[in-house]
């Protein structure tokens, strides 16, 4: 049985692209460097798309995993294809999530993250195979970062869409 | 339908008080009880997917041709003020964490100024005593000098924003008159190429990325000893000169250039220094481990464009 939810605010909507872009400025500028200090790297986009898909559904999450990928393809400039089809999925399943968990949980938006981000990483990884003269086993602890990083990031992410209505729980 | 087990009900009295607060914020994007997306997600994911695959296989065609892939450019175009944004707050955070700690931090950076000036005054001369000589000699013979356009000084505005791929961005674009396959430099030597273009940024490929390849010549004293391929072995690693032949003299040590044969990057730029040489299990070839002149990636602030 499919929950009754309330829409999403118009203006929330324009304020998750703000978000998104400012995101993308802070993963252009912020996120390399972190990485020459950790193994990974965050994924500021991915971890706000997977959050607001938890907060609505699987098509909010598979619309707007469509432009957190194509951000993030704008920003890389690679594999753009592979980080679309990877974003739309991972939000798809963070918002399948949404209706059978209490979203509201500090754990269901963990857990939501963690899961959306190793859909995400496995279906790059499908999608987009290491190339030559990348080893397995660096390819799988570089993946392995992202996703510890992202899950460390869900509850800010959670705050931040909270304070932009995103929420359902809190409005 | 009823609500089956408790959880679920409580659930459903949760978000049955939510969607009872009055909704006098804007109109909504869909109407309660219906989701925020009113056709099947199943649906919505579906196309989704298909606009995915179809915009992943015409940027791989636009940029193939040396185009710019146009949707892309409009969403880096969108970014562009936020990335500026985000590297002048990183600018700034570094120079007061600079002016907070100042002492031996500070005190390494002036020797180490001190010591570049002292080397650059000194290429400089060399440099220019080089170029009166080449005029002279062009005279005699009646060459006419090629027009060549300065360098373009870009300011680094993203750094490796993925984890697979080195790259950065650069505040300079397709207005600007940088193009695809534009040369990407420092004072120290070659840094990448632009690979894509936007109005107002670019992307650089960084030589440490595993896509990137360079032909370079191997130099001692300024006698050529090998030429092969200085290939990116991606994030934080030396680059590996691949395609020397097992009789080509190279030591650790010797210089690494651009060869300039492609006819893409400009001959003589520094690449690297050459730190390991290995042999290879069939006899024939050998390879090297360069360390990069330029500081990649980490430190880049500022390149210069060829264009």
């Amino acid at each position: 049985m499919t929950p009754e939810r309330p829409g999403i605010p118009t203006g929330s909507a324009l304020l998750l692209v703000l978000v998104l872009l400012i995101a993308a400025g802070l993963q252009s500028v912020v996120a390399g460097p972190l990485s020459g200090l950790t193994v990974g790297q965050p994924d500021f986009i991915l971890v706000l798309v997977l959050v607001a898909a938890l907060f609505t559904d699987s098509g909010v999450g598979c619309l707007v995993g469509f432009g957190g990928g194509l951000l993030t393809a704008s920003l890389v400039g690679e594999t753009v294809g592979s980080y679309l089809v990877s974003r739309v999925l991972a939000g798809f399943v963070a918002g399948r999530l949404s209706g059978r968990f209490f979203q509201g949980n500090l754990i269901v938006i963990l857990a939501a993250v963690f899961i959306g981000s190793v859909v995400a990483e496995v279906a790059y990884g499908l999608a987009a195979p290491p190339l030559r003269g990348v080893s397995l086993l660096r390819y799988l602890q570089t993946a392995g970062g992202n996703i510890l990083w992202n899950t460390a990031l869900a509850l800010p992410a959670a705050w931040v869409l909270t304070r932009c209505g995103w929420n359902p729980n809190a409005r | 339908m009823r609500p089956k087990s408790r959880a679920e009900r409580a659930r459903l009295e949760v978000l049955g008080r939510v969607g009872s607060v009055p909704s006098g914020r804007g109109r909504r994007l869909s109407e309660p009880g219906r989701g925020v997306v009113p056709a099947s997600p199943v649906l919505v994911l579906l196309l989704t997917l298909g606009v995915a695959v179809v915009l992943g296989v015409l940027h791989n065609r636009w940029t193939d041709r040396g185009q710019t892939d146009p949707a892309l450019a409009g969403v880096r175009t969108a970014v562009f003020p936020f990335q500026i944004g985000a590297a002048r707050a990183r600018s700034g955070a570094r120079t007061a964490w600079d002016w907070l700690l100042p002492g031996k931090r500070q005190a390494e950076e002036i020797e180490k100024l001190r010591a570049e000036v002292a080397r650059l005054k000194q290429e400089n001369a060399a440099l220019q005593s080089d170029a009166a000589e080449a005029a002279r000699l062009r005279e005699a013979v009646g060459l006419v000098q090629k027009s060549k356009e300065k360098p373009l000084a870009a300011e680094v505005i993203g750094l490796l924003p993925s984890a697979n791929f080195d790259s950065v961005t650069v505040a300079r674009g397709s207005r600007d008159g940088v193009k695809p396959g534009t040369v990407a430099r420092t004072p120290d030597g070659l840094v990448g190429q632009v690979t894509e273009v936007s109005p107002v940024s670019a992307r650089v490929m960084l030589l440490t990325d595993i896509n990137s390849g360079v032909g370079v010549l191997v130099t001692r004293n300024g006698k050529q000893k090998g030429v092969g391929i200085a290939r990116g072995r991606g994030r934080g690693e030396s680059l590996e000169l691949v395609y020397l032949r097992q009789e080509d003299d190279v030591k650790a040590g010797d210089a690494v250039v651009s060869s300039g044969y492609g006819g893409v990057i400009p001959p003589g730029i520094p690449v690297g220094v050459v730190a390991e040489v290995k042999h290879d299990s069939t006899g024939f070839l050998k390879s090297a481990r360069i360390v990069p002149a330029a500081p990649l990636p980490g430190a880049l602030r500022e390149v210069y464009l060829i264009r």
